[in-house]
Order: C-alpha cells, then structure tokens, then sequence
C-alpha cells in the first residue's frame, strides 16, 4: 500500500513543522483505514491498516509522544497474527485436501486452531480499538508542532 | 525486538539537518546488527536486522524531500530489496517455532501433518538462507553502507 503524500514538506523549515504535518497526515490514514478494517471479512483493510500503523509508529519514534509507539506496537503485533492466519489458512487447507489422511488429521487440527485464534484476535482488535482511535485523534490534529514532543 | 535508538533531534534543527541525523543513526544500527545473521540457529539476529531494515527504509520515505532525487530512490530500492530477503528468511524461522511448539502440546496422531509443514518451512528456511546471502552480497557490492553515510553527510 503506498501511503499518501504529506504535502507542504519543506528541508529548508524546522523539523518540528514538518514533523507535524507528517504525524498529522499518518494519523488520519490510520483512522480512515481503521473504518475499513471493522469487518473480520475485510482481509485487505486489515493488512493496509497494519501498515499504516508501522508508518505511524516509525515516525513517532523519532517525534514522540511514546505511548502511542506503544499502543500502536500492540495493534500491529495484533494485526500482523490476523495476517499470518489470513496467509496461512488457505494452503493450509489445500494442502489438507491433497494429503493422506495421516498427514491430513494434523493439518486439520492446525486449521481449526488458526481460524480460532484469528475470530479470537479479531475480536480483541474490535474491543481495543475504539480506545486507541482517540490517542490516534488527537494526533491526526497535530497541525503544529507544539502537539508532538519532539525536544526543543 | 531491538528497541530503536534514540536519534538526536530537536524541533528547531531544520528537516534537512534531521534527515541527516536520522540516516546516519538507522543505517548505522542497520549494519550493527549484520554479524552471524546467516545462522539458523540463532533466528533473533535475522529479525532484529529486518526490524532495522525497516526502520531505516521508513526513514528514508519520511525524509525523501530532503534528498537527491535518483540516488534516494536507488537506496530506498536497494534497503526494499534486502527487508524483502530478510523477510524471507524470518518468515520460515517464526513458523518453525511456531509449528515446534505446537507439535509438543498435540497427540502423536497429530503429528505426521504438523512434520510434513515443519519439513516444508525448512526447505523455505534453506532457500531464504540462499536469498538472505545473495542480498548480502549485493550490499557489499553496491557498498550500500558507503552510499547511506554519503546520503546523510550533511
């Protein structure tokens, strides 16, 4: 997914300006990406909104604040297991259906256990979110840089 | 995970100046974590260096106003293309664990499946291993490092 362009960024200005308007700019890419995402069905939104939160994270790492670094950390450890079901599940099962039933009987079990785990970490992103969208907010309204805490 | 290192910026340094110190600090810790990461026995140095691998790339994206045009792309394409064969390898590594793990806490009639994907993921491991190097061997060539401490030269 290729993340949207902040615009008005200048070499010449202050870090803290610029960094401003690219937390700005992240931020309301997570949010929009985040209404997609509310859908357990939604496989592309949910991996598109895992990457628009690295994006985010990476660069409050440099600005600051540090509890959303952590917040969003969370998120996308969450979303990247989603993710490794969604990749999983489908070779999986037709791996499971070409096989012996030897082999087939273990395949099974592991199928079953990852769409389990995946309803199980979706619903705990449903109940989570709601939370972080308002740290996520009030960043995406970061348009000086006195709101994000970069040194000065 | 490795934790990122802090980078010393301030508001006032103009984005120009913070691109350079940012650079200079996420190739560097890039490049610390290069030793013994083709072993497979020690799988926490490939993902540290990919954790890095992205760090660096995403501030590479986040400072592309304040760089020559062609060789920032190079480089950017260049540090895309050896996150993609660190990944590669990790991805194998994490599912071994994983399915490792797993096979310890299921009844043996379990077992034959969870082998058969354990035997797969070693041949992926082997053949990211092949990638891993390769990718390697492409940032000594290209002296990527060189290149990286030129780009954040204020």
């Amino acid at each position: 997914m290729k993340p949207r362009k902040v615009k008005h960024l200048d070499p010449a200005a202050s870090f803290g300006v610029n960094a401003a308007r690219i937390v700005s700019v992240r931020s309301q890419e997570v949010l929009d990406l985040a209404e997609k995402a509310q859908d357990p069905v939604k496989v592309k939104a949910l991996h598109d909104l895992r990457i628009a939160a690295k994006r985010l994270r990476y660069v409050l790492e440099l600005t600051g604040p540090e509890a959303p670094v952590k917040q969003l950390k969370r998120l996308q450890d969450l979303l990247g297991e989603i993710h490794d079901c969604d990749v999983q599940l489908p070779p999986l099962r037709a791996l499971e259906r070409e096989s012996g039933e030897r082999e087939a009987v273990g395949l099974r079990t592991l199928a079953v256990r990852l769409a389990t785990r995946r309803a199980e970490l979706f619903e705990r992103f449903y109940q989570d979110w709601p939370e972080l969208r308002r740290t996520i907010t009030s960043l995406s309204h970061a348009t000086n840089p006195t709101q994000i805490e970069i040194a000065s | 995970m490795a934790k990122a290192r802090p980078v010393d910026l301030n508001a006032d340094m103009t984005f120009a100046e913070a691109a350079s110190v940012t650079i200079a600090t996420r190739s560097h810790e890039l490049f610390a974590c290069a030793d013994r990461v083709l072993d497979t026995a020690d799988i926490e140095r490939v993902h540290d260096m990919r954790v890095a691998s992205r760090r660096l790339r995403a501030a590479l994206e986040v400072f592309a106003p304040c760089f020559d045009g062609d060789e920032h792309k190079d480089l950017l394409r260049e540090v895309k293309h050896l996150a993609d064969a660190l990944g590669k390898r990790r991805d194998p590594d994490v599912q071994i664990a994983g399915l490792q793990q797993l096979r310890a806490e299921l009844p043996p009639s379990d077992h034959p499946g969870i082998d058969l994907l354990v035997a797969r993921a070693r041949q992926q491991q082997g053949e990211g291993n092949m990638a891993l190097r390769e990718a390697l061997e492409a940032v000594l060539t290209h002296d990527l490092r060189g290149r990286l401490e030129e780009l954040a030269r204020p």
